[in-house]
């Protein structure tokens, strides 16, 4: 009873303290029930859509002509699979859409009403779709995010008789290939309009100009009772029937859902990282609110213990009081996040395609609150361990001892500017009481100048060429197969108009290495990209570079030797270097020409071309359509497709992790500012009163307050961006690695680093000012001893 | 005839107290002069404190007026009061209230430092002068904490009159002292008035009551009785105690 009497007492007339746990923690359990409801959801959505879709554990992307009865039954009746169906489609290279160069390839489908559509808003499902008419399709809700696609766009595709045109009739949930992160689409047309085209459009193998092949998508579904993984199906299937080797690629639901999940789960690990990093500033905060509090109730708490009061028994009422603080934050953090759980699954869905629940994982989020909350009472229980320590005789005799400080940092005051040295001995005199405050702004700043400094970077150009893209100012497509002498030939044009140009052919293909299929980026000189890490570029036939990523997934480091397979055999090659690309998620691997042709027939299908001199680019677009019309397609372009939908999608998830982090920091200011603020001012109240007396004026006094705090502030922001500088890459780089990027290096700008720094010092100055308001309450008469 | 340098007149102060008032002064008229050592003497709870604080602007009367330089106290804002802190008046208290993280030297150069009359270089040396005169110039690093009461309340009394303030408050300033430094803060108090500052103390010490060349007496919130002395001097103690103490005891005390 004394517990609960002593408890509602301290509640009652500490509501500041209170209040200020209470909020902390309602933005803690917010910000990661949002984002983990946000992630449960998409996961759910994902699963919900792939099983109504009857997405196979992995699909081969094969050319209808590899397909025949035989290799179907065989892959029917391995022990290892539990079933396959197949799918028909038509691989298409070039379309627009809304007069939009498509930037990746696409399949042409039959709309055998497989998939959910969507309403005209995208925020349900339309029950009773319309049902499609010749000339209309049905395309993937992330076209109209990546093209600005709407229903009744008109989208054309180039065929070897010429262009069809077909109008977008509305968009579905293709959760395979339906992601924004995704490349290649599937777009669904008639039954009708599929049987024309395959008919009258559909190239040749053979045919020099490949716009539209007919293609199977065979969907293999792993036996449930098989002990191999989707990997080890996939290279044992390889091994049995080549089925890897004759593909064009493969996807497997895994692979597909992290490439959708990309970005939400980037967000999530930052976010993560951050929520731990406000959990410090809880305790933080915590141990100076409980510090204060022992201090300026010394007398009060001496005479409890006069009265019987145990140590434990004082500092479980602290503990239960900051406890039930915890749990009420806890509670209206989980609240809250109803209605922003469903903002961010609006803010999400254009990038995954999936319409996702806007249900809060409560179990989850319950669980993590309550590890949080055990972890603050633990500390909190080890932070009034101070209490053991006060006097009965010393508390009746009037307190705590007067303080001696004995600063090593012992600034004389001057006459100008009188607040600041004030400040300055108010800090060093109290060290051990600012340290806590200097290290809340130190993270606060290091963790917005990380992830500012991730936006920067993950929009400049140099991000595109970092991350093993091209950035130059004309790309070309290749609408059939060139010869070395023909891509002599179109280099040598373009250097006539600059001879500084780089001319960079590439394809892209899907290899196995070691029996692991991998995505290869064969270039004419691979030494051209810039994102090489360890090693060099491959010089000769029998050498290729590999990412961090692929080589550990393959347990190969650079120096070994690996097998690669292509359609005309296998060979032998060294890894001569180790580069980072976003390309396949970071797990591929890059060679020559040359050594491509060692194992099978690949000729380059794009041209990227980097001129000293932007003028010059459309000059040289024009050269290169005059000359070479027929077999490439040319156009001056900032970013290549690729890296432009990369950034396009970086871009949004930057937004929303900046503004989120931002907007936590500075509440996270006000909270933390605020609780300090009135702790420092109720341990300084008489020192306000002995100011006042001899002139000081509320106003003066409150300056002198903030100046402190913008001080104290100061120094914290400066430790961490100190800290960021340092750390940043590689806190970077840990995050990133998901998404392919091993290293990333951030290129700090004066206001990358100063934008947050500035922000958090404003923030503590202009809080410390306003949290100082009773200054003005304070009268010299409380100096006076009746 | 004396100059007056401060004057209340009906001057009145009350406290809300369990839904009524509790009147602490009551319709006070009083003028301090110039180059007195003007003392407020009454028994506990007469309201000498409060005559004292309402006098030095450190807190409002409830009613009347205080006139100073032609101006009044109660209706100065706060920040014209905290100039005149800075600038006319000095205080001493009984707890002396030295600022604990600055040490001896800096408490007393602070409020020089904010009357922007002098420079840093004059306040500085105003500030050394008076540790010596204050006999604690071999300890002017040091922080309150690290020196003894009669120490502090010798810094107190330099730190009140850095600026030269022309009328000096002390509220009971030998009161949490032991009785060699209140002769020793009593001494330096005369001292300072016989070089001209004025002063207005409250006490209920006879000793200290003795330096004063004017008593005024309060009781129930008036001033009762008023008693004038001609300046101190250490050979005419024992006849100034009597007659101070006769007087006292006319008036009840």
């Amino acid at each position: 009873m004394e517990i609960l009497t002593l408890l509602k007492a301290n509640i009652l007339h500490k509501k500041g303290s209170f209040m200020s746990v209470i909020l902390l923690m309602a933005i803690v359990t917010l910000s990661f029930s949002v984002t983990v409801s946000n992630n449960d959801n998409i996961s759910d959505g994902i699963e919900r859509s792939f099983s109504a879709a009857d997405t196979g554990d992995f699909a081969v992307f094969i050319n209808e002509s590899d397909v025949d009865e035989e290799l179907t039954e065989k892959l029917t009746a391995d022990e290892n699979v539990g079933r396959v169906r197949s799918d028909e489609a038509i691989a298409c290279l070039s379309y627009t859409v809304n007069d939009t160069e498509g930037k990746s390839p696409y399949l042409l489908m039959k709309w055998e009403n497989n998939y959910p559509v969507y309403d005209d808003r995208l925020k349900n499902f339309n029950d009773f779709p319309k049902e499609l008419s010749d000339g209309e399709a049905y395309v993937p809700a992330a076209l109209k995010t990546v093209y600005g696609c709407e229903k009744g766009s008109e989208i054309v595709i180039n065929t070897k008789n010429g262009k069809e045109k077909f109008t977008v009739s509305g968009f579905i949930e293709e959760p395979f290939l339906g992601s924004m992160s995704i490349g290649i689409k599937d777009i669904f047309i008639t039954e009708k309009d599929y049987a024309r085209l395959y008919s009258e459009s559909v190239d040749a193998e053979s045919s020099p100009l490949r716009l539209m092949l007919p293609t199977s998508i065979i969907h293999i579904f792993r036996n449930e009772n098989s002990t191999l993984s989707v990997n080890e199906l996939k290279k044992e299937l390889n091994r049995r029937y080549e089925l890897i080797d004759k593909a064009m690629f493969t996807m497997s639901r895994e692979n597909s859902e992290n490439i959708t999940t990309l970005f939400t789960d980037t967000g999530t690990k930052l976010l993560a990282v951050y929520v731990i990093l406000l959990i410090v500033i809880i305790m933080i905060a915590i141990n100076h609110s409980i510090s204060s509090t022992i201090e300026t109730e010394y007398v009060s708490l001496g005479i409890l213990k006069a009265q019987g009061f145990t140590k434990g028994k004082i500092r479980l009422i602290y503990a239960l009081q900051y406890f039930f603080g915890l749990i009420t934050g806890s509670v209206i953090g989980l609240v809250l996040s109803v209605p922003l759980t469903n903002i961010l699954g609006k803010v999400f869905q254009p990038i995954t395609g999936i319409m996702t629940a806007t249900d809060i994982s409560v179990g989850k989020c319950m669980l993590i609150s309550l590890g949080i909350i055990v972890v603050c009472t633990v500390y909190i229980f080890f932070a009034t361990k101070k209490i053991s320590r006060i006097s009965p005789v010393r508390a009746i005799s009037g307190g705590a001892e007067e303080v001696h400080f004995d600063s090593m940092i012992n600034i004389p005051i001057r006459q100008k500017p009188l607040p600041f040295f004030i400040a300055m001995r108010q800090i060093t005199s109290d060290m051990k009481s600012y340290i806590g405050t200097s290290l809340i702004a130190a993270l606060l700043v290091f963790f917005m100048i990380t992830i500012t400094l991730l936006a920067d970077g993950a929009t400049a150009n140099t991000m595109i060429e970092a991350f093993g893209a091209f950035n130059g100012q004309v790309n070309a497509k290749l609408n059939g197969s060139t010869d070395k002498s023909m891509q002599d030939e179109i280099a040598a044009s373009v250097k006539a108009i600059d001879k500084d140009a780089s001319v960079t052919f590439s394809e892209t293909a899907y290899l196995t290495i070691d029996d692991n299929e991998l995505c290869c980026t064969v270039y004419n000189d691979p030494a051209i990209l810039k994102s090489l890490l360890k090693g060099r570029a491959p010089l000769y036939e029998n050498e290729i570079m590999i990412t961090e990523l692929a080589a550990e997934e393959i347990g190969k480091k650079m120096g070994d030797t690996v097998t690669v397979g292509g359609s005309k055999g296998s060979s032998e090659y060294v890894i001569s270097g180790i580069y980072q690309s976003v390309q396949d998620m970071g797990k591929c691997f890059a060679m020559s020409f040359d050594a491509a042709s060692v194992i099978g027939e690949i000729s380059p299908s794009a041209i990227y071309i980097t001129l000293s001199d932007d003028a010059l680019a459309d000059k040289v677009v024009t050269e290169l359509s005059d000359n070479y019309g027929d077999i490439l397609e040319a156009k001056a372009t900032e970013k290549s497709g690729y890296a432009e939908s990369m950034t396009d999608m970086i871009d949004t998830l930057m937004n929303v992790v900046t503004g989120v982090i931002y907007s936590v920091s500075a509440a996270f200011a006000l909270v933390t500012v605020h609780m300090v603020c009135t702790k420092v001012f109720l341990r300084e109240r008489k020192d306000v009163g002995i100011y006042k007396a001899i002139g000081f004026t509320s106003s003066g006094l409150r300056l002198q307050f903030a100046v402190r705090f913008l001080i104290v502030a100061a120094v914290g922001s400066a430790a961490g961006m100190v800290l960021a500088l340092l750390f940043s890459d590689d806190i970077l780089s840990l995050l990133l690695k998901n998404i392919g990027i091993s290293f990333f290096s951030v290129s700090c700008t004066v206001s990358s680093v100063i934008a947050p720094f500035a922000l958090i010092c404003v923030c503590f100055f202009v809080l410390a000012f306003f949290a100082s308001h009773k200054v003005r309450r304070v009268a010299v008469r409380e100096l006076i001893t009746e | 005839m004396k100059k007056a340098i401060l004057s209340a007149k009906g001057l009145c102060k009350s406290f809300a107290h369990n839904g009524g008032q509790i009147h602490i002064l009551s319709q006070v008229d009083a003028e301090l002069y110039e180059g007195d050592f003007t003392v407020i003497m009454g028994a506990s709870g007469s309201g000498k404190s409060t005559l004292l604080y309402s006098l030095s602007g450190m807190d409002r009367a409830t009613a009347g007026q205080v006139t100073y330089g032609g101006r009044d106290l109660v209706t100065m804002s706060e920040n014209e009061l905290a100039k005149l802190r800075h600038t006319d008046f000095g205080f001493i208290f009984q707890q002396m209230h030295l600022v604990s993280n600055l040490s001896l030297f800096e408490n007393i150069a602070v409020p020089g430092y904010l009357n922007k009359r002098k420079t840093a270089a004059e306040v500085n040396e105003r500030a050394e002068k008076l540790l010596e005169q204050m006999g604690i110039s071999h300890i002017k690093t040091h922080l309150p904490s690290q020196v003894s009461g009669g120490e502090q309340q010798r810094c107190a009394i330099a730190r009140a009159v850095i600026n030269d303030p022309k009328l000096l408050f002390a509220d009971e300033p030998t009161g949490a002292l032991n009785r060699k430094n209140t002769t020793e803060v009593l001494d330096l108090l005369t001292e300072l008035n016989r070089s001209g500052q004025s002063i207005l103390m409250v006490t209920h010490d006879m000793r200290a009551a003795l330096r004063a060349t004017r008593i005024l007496y309060i009781a129930d919130g008036k001033i009762i009785g008023e008693l004038t002395l001609p300046p101190y001097g250490p050979a005419e103690e024992k006849s100034r105690d009597t007659q101070v103490g006769a007087w006292l005891n006319s008036m009840e005390w």
